[in-house]
């Protein structure tokens, strides 16, 4: 071998990236392989899903054979990923039509909402938590403190409910439930699926702010729930760090104390803080059932638990791997962003 | 492909309706749907098929009854099911009885504008048996199968269409047949250009290729339908030009939604929730019966309820009462027996009391004195878990003891057919409007054969007599002789059955006051729009 140095440095690369793909598929792999055996000895019958409770035996076994069932289990997985590996998830026994049809709808549907609301939680919660760090056991801290209480102990149906009572019942403040007004839907062709966006792509402004009103209020529910969590977590890196020496020599050197807690102290949890936001991005990217239910909002959450219900594999499989894939990526992402901030990880 | 509308034409036709929510934070006026539409606030995750072949659920019905045609129709203005011609004009039945000849209307187009004519009827009646999707069984009930179809209906003129049955058939169940679904008119020329191997199927669970008061103009899974006039409807137009139906999972939801004047129907509100709108201004409570009933049975294969006095006793251990006026009030009216009110040969009597003396004496009679223990099998949801419970707090009274066991209704269901259970709650909706549909599974067992479809197998109830009985009402061709024949049948499945009917069904709704015509439910088993208006 006389590779050059260059040469080797890219082969190595090649290698880590070989390896870092094996691992991504892997690890989907398996995730399919759980969900797909747990799938199997549920006892629900998705053929009843599909014919109903009052079939005949010969079309209930016909639909049997249909779906793969009467094949043994390991066959019945391999077929399944032979099919996955060329783009094709099959149907959704529930819906009738392509998974993949299916998940383009409700996922952008879910990450609208996800990324609204995750927003909201760090645009308040760092600035929160900060506060309660720096004013520790006086009244900021306890009012963050009270709040984060709120959020962790309140059932998310019953402020769902509640918001909407007050917000669009009473006040009249936002839209109803649904992501769009009934005469609204259509107008806009769907491009992304996320409706703000393609709102804004075709110009169609009244469509936009529409979704807008729409959107505000189960995206503030659960941003409320990533506030309070992101909240307690930044008090406490936030405390961990000024008790650090490099905190008092700053101190001492005369640096303002805005200065030290949003530029210094801020700088070194930032690590620790990415990794806290994208696992409340990833929890809220799964679906939000109880929050897509009150607000009647066709996301993920919900498709997966109707699946769920149905024994309607094909729509469970695909979901899950949507989730898994999210799981990934937020990985990823994180991954590179520590490169970013800490010159130790590089 | 799905005709859309012009766009701008929904935002101009919303009127005062859009001059809603233009800019978060402004105060909405207080919204009112658009003179000219229908808005429904139901749930219809469970609308599985749009195919009208292969759509088994209420939710589908509510759908395609006013989107297609069939070839009969129940009166929606009457009470009890009357039949009335639909796009047969008129039949007449050879002297055998077995072969009918139905004269097709003249003058229909179907929503594409092509005309329909007898070979749109002939695909359509064989289509079903084609595509063998759960509905299918209804024709192999008379007889038809996939390879007798062909044969056995025929196409005789332009406007002609023959039918032979295996069997002397009651005029009046052929026709009660051909309202349901299955039954539908399909535009043949449309659904041939785009089917695929499947006859269409999977294109119909998307589109429409109908005759009817609406045609479909866009659905969404899960989230909502809507329909627009078919204003060339053979019946005369509709009086309202849209109906929307939106997914709202949740029935407080429904409740705000309705609350705030966005929707004109709330679909699924709970007791409480009606309780607060009683007596609202600019909200009326509605309710129609539908044709569904809620039972529970016990499992003759199990040795403890093989004593007929145990299962009388069990009979007598239900709140009847406090289950319609109390536990689900204006959800459901008291009735015993399994034809459902409104249909032919259906009986009122309700031989049944809660009398907990009477059935510690029943059992004292079978040798338990001092009580038994049971469990019942129940889905975790509205209604029957509740009637559930209230059971277990009925049944102490008369010494039996009772365990529920809830899960969800798949794994229950798996459960019935399998003959696992003990007791079983269950709901019973009937599939076409005619008595034999449900003759068919709570008083027929063949013998000799596994018929998990049936109710009567699932709880081992042996019945050579009754089963040939229930055949022989299927065959009578005068109605009122039929009509008897089937409340015979009920008396003796109240006495001796180990089912105990306790209720069926009522649809009740909120709707704005100034909806007036619009039916959640009707005798033929589904919602009707087209009669729906606006004072």
């Amino acid at each position: 071998m006389s590779a050059t140095m260059g040469g080797a440095g890219a082969l190595r690369g090649a290698r880590r990236g070989g390896e870092f793909v094996l691992q991504v598929a892997l690890t989907l792999l398996g995730l399919l392989a759980v969900t797909f055996f747990i799938g199997r000895v549920v006892p629900i019958d998705p053929v009843l899903a599909v014919v109903g409770d009052q079939a005949p035996r010969d079309v209930y076994e016909a639909v049997r054979a249909e779906l793969g069932l009467d094949q043994p289990l390991w066959m019945q997985f391999w077929l399944y990923v032979q099919k996955m590996a060329v783009g094709d998830f099959g149907t959704s026994l529930v819906t009738n039509r392509p998974v993949l049809d299916d998940i383009a709808r409700v996922f952008p549907a879910t990450l609208e909402l996800a990324t609204i609301a995750t927003i909201i939680g760090v645009v308040l919660g760092v600035p929160m938590g900060i506060a309660g760090a720096v004013y520790q056991d006086r009244w900021p801290d306890q009012l963050v403190r009270v709040i984060g209480l709120v959020g962790y102990s309140v059932p998310i149906f019953w402020l769902g409910i509640m918001g909407l009572l007050v917000f669009y019942g009473i006040l009249g403040w936002v839209s109803g439930p649904g992501r769009l007004g009934v005469f609204f839907e259509g107008i806009v062709d769907p491009v992304t699926g996320v409706i703000l966006i393609d709102a804004a792509i075709a110009g169609e402004w009244e469509v936009f702010w529409n979704a807008v009103s729409h959107v505000v209020l189960p995206a503030a529910v659960l941003g409320y729930f990533s506030i309070a969590y992101i909240a307690r977590m930044t008090r406490s890196f936030m405390l961990d760090q000024l008790s650090q020496e490099y905190v008092i020599t700053a101190r001492a050197k005369g640096l303002s104390e805005a200065r030290i807690i949003w530029v210094h102290a801020l700088k070194n949890i930032s690590v620790q803080l990415i990794t806290v936001i994208a696992l409340s991005y990833a929890r809220l990217l799964e679906g939000a059932v109880l929050t897509e239910t009150v607000f009647a909002w066709p996301g993920l959450g919900r498709y997966l638990t109707t699946a769920l219900l149905a024994a309607d594999m094909n729509a469970v499989l695909g979901g899950t791997l949507v989730v898994g894939a999210v799981f990934v990526g937020l990985n990823l992402l994180s991954d590179a962003l520590y490169k970013l901030m800490d010159p130790r990880a590089r | 492909m799905m005709p859309s509308l012009p766009k701008r034409a929904l935002l101009t036709a919303g009127g005062a309706a859009l001059a809603a929510a233009a800019m978060p934070g402004t105060r909405e006026a207080q919204a009112q749907t658009p003179r000219t539409a229908l808005v429904i606030a139901a749930q219809i995750d469970d609308l599985v098929a749009l195919d009208p072949h292969h759509s088994f659920e209420v939710t589908g019905s509510d759908l395609l009854k006013n989107v297609y045609d069939q070839l009969f129709v129940l009166d929606p203005t009457k009470d009890t099911a009357e039949l009335q011609p639909g796009i047969a004009e008129s039949f007449t039945v050879s002297e055998d009885g077995k072969t009918y000849t139905f004269r097709i209307r003249q003058g229909v187009r179907f929503h594409s504008g092509n005309a329909l004519t007898a070979a749109d009827v002939v695909y359509s009646l064989r289509r079903p048996l084609m595509i063998n999707r759960t509905p299918a069984f209804m024709f192999r009930s008379v007889g038809l199968t996939r390879d007798n179809v062909e044969q056995n209906v025929r196409q005789t003129g332009d406007f002609e269409v023959q039918v032979t049955f295996n069997q002397a058939y009651a005029p009046t169940l052929i026709q009660n047949l051909f309202t349901a679904n299955i039954a539908s008119v399909l535009d043949s020329r449309l659904v041939q250009q785009n089917a695929g191997d499947d006859m269409g199927n999977s294109w119909l669970n998307r589109n429409s290729a109908a005759s009817g008061a609406y045609r479909l103009v866009r659905y969404q899974p899960n989230e909502s339908y809507m329909l627009e006039r078919n204003d060339q409807w053979w019946r005369g137009r509709a009086n309202l030009q849209r109906v929307i139906v939106r997914h709202v999972p949740e029935a407080a939801t429904q409740r705000l939604l309705l609350e705030r004047g966005d929707v004109d129907v709330a679909r699924n509100l709970t007791p409480t929730d009606i309780t607060a709108l009683r007596g609202r201004p600019n909200i009326t409570l509605a309710e129609f019966p539908r044709g569904t009933i809620q039972y529970f049975s016990a499992n003759l294969t199990f040795p403890l309820l093989q004593n007929p006095k145990v299962v009388e006793a069990l009979k007598y251990l239900v709140d009847y009462d406090g289950i319609a006026n109390n536990l689900l009030p204006g959800q459901v009216f008291p009735h015993q027996s399994f034809i459902p009110r409104a249909i032919l040969g259906a009986v009122d009597t309700r031989p049944y009391t809660y009398d907990p003396d009477r059935a510690r004496r029943l059992l004292a009679e079978a040798g338990h004195a001092n009580g038994i223990a049971l469990t019942i099998d129940t889905a975790n949801s509205f209604p029957s878990l509740d009637v559930a419970q209230t059971l277990q707090a009925s049944m102490a009274r008369g010494g039996v003891r009772l365990e529920v066991l809830p899960a969800t209704g798949a794994q229950v269901l798996a459960k019935f057919r399998a003959r696992n259970h003990q007791l079983f709650i269950g709901i019973w909706g009937l599939g076409y409007p005619d008595p034999h549909y449900n003759a068919d599974s709570f008083s027929s067992n063949p013998p000799g054969t596994d018929n998990p479809g049936k109710l009567t197998w699932r709880n081992g109830w042996d019945i050579p007599e009754l089963t040939r009985r229930t055949e022989s009402a299927m065959t009578e061709r005068d109605q009122n002789a039929r009509a008897a024949i089937y409340r015979q049948i009920q008396e003796e499945f109240m006495n001796t059955s180990p089912f105990a009917i306790f209720a069926q069904q009522q649809v009740q709704v909120a709707h704005r006051s100034n909806l007036r015509g619009y039916m959640a439910s009707s005798p033929g088993l589904s919602a009707i729009y087209w009669l729906a208006n606006k004072g």
